[in-house]
């Protein structure tokens, strides 16, 4: 109890807060400033939504576990985190919004709601990879320590929702789609699965002790991973509803893209650990 | 990658809770009311039988401005779904006739919230009415 009212210990977790909300801001504040974002927040459907949030905070708890604005020594750490992530995340972008005069007293609160639950699941994620943002502070330990495959997985997927949360929106993603062929499609499926593969390999050079059978399993394992999320974030904001199945697959495979990008910047900067040969 | 074992000289706690600083616990309280809040409105929500738009405007008096006469107007969306596209149409008649249309478009009407819009008309309407109507809406 004596700890829990430290000055120094409350000091230092504000100090992990304020990165939170700058990480926050950093990657909301172009989404706070989109059309596309506000209108979701009125126009997804509802349960999809729920959805999203009820599958958004197993997510945060073990993204503080492996990255956080602060330091965690149990899960109840994470947990905690994890929410007042989705704290600061919430009154930043309500702050933000009402700067903007997207909300204001006058909105009907589904409505602020939708706004800021659809805005607060990416700033969340900023919010907890604020300590990898803004602290390059590594011990050896974190160096030597290296993610087994459903850690490395788990960091691509992060990296995936965070970039391809920027492009899902709008409606660039059917324009895209719609203007390619399936020849072209199969070629950007090539390119971002050729593109995560190099990163992947750059993150974990495995001095050799890597096969290349086994570096094409994870990123086949990672491009699959990111082709699933990108549908399924999409389905989320509605893009897939009453669109044809060949359209959709298009669809997720130019969100992929990114999707791809983000999951390979993030096992870079995230899980840059080596790795052991997977059975 | 996975956080090393506990160290509590890096943030000043260990892996007793009780040694977690008060604004963890009153942030996270916040985060868990926040999160709680916006699941139940949002399960609510999805399972309630949503009523279709149902759009309502209310007309304010017009105002002489630059040789023209503006008439603004607030549309109201009474449905539980959300409108987009919505089309109306600002109607100056005289008797029967027909002596000023103009057509506005609202792009999102939420459910239970209300937009303003407004025309620019060339007669005055003072005296003959303006109705304004809603035509025609999308599905978002």
């Amino acid at each position: 109890m004596a700890r829990t009212l430290n000055l120094g210990s409350n000091v230092r977790y504000a100090g992990g807060l304020m990165r939170a909300l700058l990480g926050a801001m950093i990657f909301a504040l172009p989404l706070t400033m989109t059309n596309e974002m506000w209108d979701l927040g009125v126009t997804m459907d509802p349960l999809r939504l729920a959805l999203l949030l009820a599958v958004t905070l197993p997510m945060l708890v073990a993204l503080s576990f492996y990255a956080g604005f602060e330091a965690t020594f149990s899960l109840l750490d994470n947990v905690l985190d994890a929410f007042a992530a989705m704290a600061v995340s919430a009154i930043s972008c309500g702050i933000v919004l009402a700067l903007f005069g997207i909300i204001s007293l006058e909105t009907p609160l589904e409505e602020v709601i939708g706004k800021l639950a659809v805005l607060s699941f990416g700033a969340s994620i900023g919010a907890l990879l604020a300590d990898k943002q803004f602290n390059d502070e590594e011990t050896e330990e974190e160096d030597k320590a290296g993610p087994g495959f459903g850690g490395r997985m788990f960091v691509m997927a992060v990296g995936a929702i965070f970039l391809s949360l920027n492009v899902a929106p709008t409606n660039e993603v059917e324009i895209i789609a719609s203007n390619i062929g399936p020849l072209q499609a199969v070629i950007l499926s090539c390119v971002s699965l050729l593109a995560l593969g190099v990163v992947m390999v750059m993150a974990d050079p495995g001095d050799g002790r890597i096969s290349w059978v086994c570096r094409m399993r994870r990123a086949f394992a990672g491009y699959g991973m990111c082709l699933l999320l990108a549908g399924f974030i999409l389905w989320c904001f509605g893009r897939y509803d009453g669109v044809a199945l060949g359209e959709a697959i298009e669809c997720a495979i130019v969100l992929g893209f990114p999707a791809a990008l983000g999951a390979g910047a993030a096992r870079l900067i995230l899980g840059s650990g080596g790795d052991k040969q997977d059975a | 990658m996975p956080k090393p074992a506990p160290r509590p000289d890096k943030a000043g706690k260990a892996d007793n809770d009780e040694e977690t600083p008060l604004l963890e616990w009153i942030f996270g309280g916040i985060g868990l009311v926040l999160f709680a809040g916006a699941l139940t409105v949002s399960v609510v929500n999805g399972l309630a039988k949503a009523a279709a738009p149902l759009i309502t405007t209310r007309v304010e008096p017009a105002e002489a401005i630059g040789g023209r006469f503006r008439v603004e107007f607030e549309a109201l969306n009474l449905g539980d779904q959300t409108a987009s596209m919505v089309e109306l149409v600002a109607t100056l008649r005289e008797g029967g006739t027909v002596v000023e249309s103009h057509t506005v478009e609202i792009d999102f009407l939420p459910p239970h919230s209300s937009r303003r819009a407004g025309v620019f008309l060339d007669h005055d309407p003072d005296g003959r009415g303006v109705e304004v109507a809603a035509v025609s809406y999308q599905h978002p």
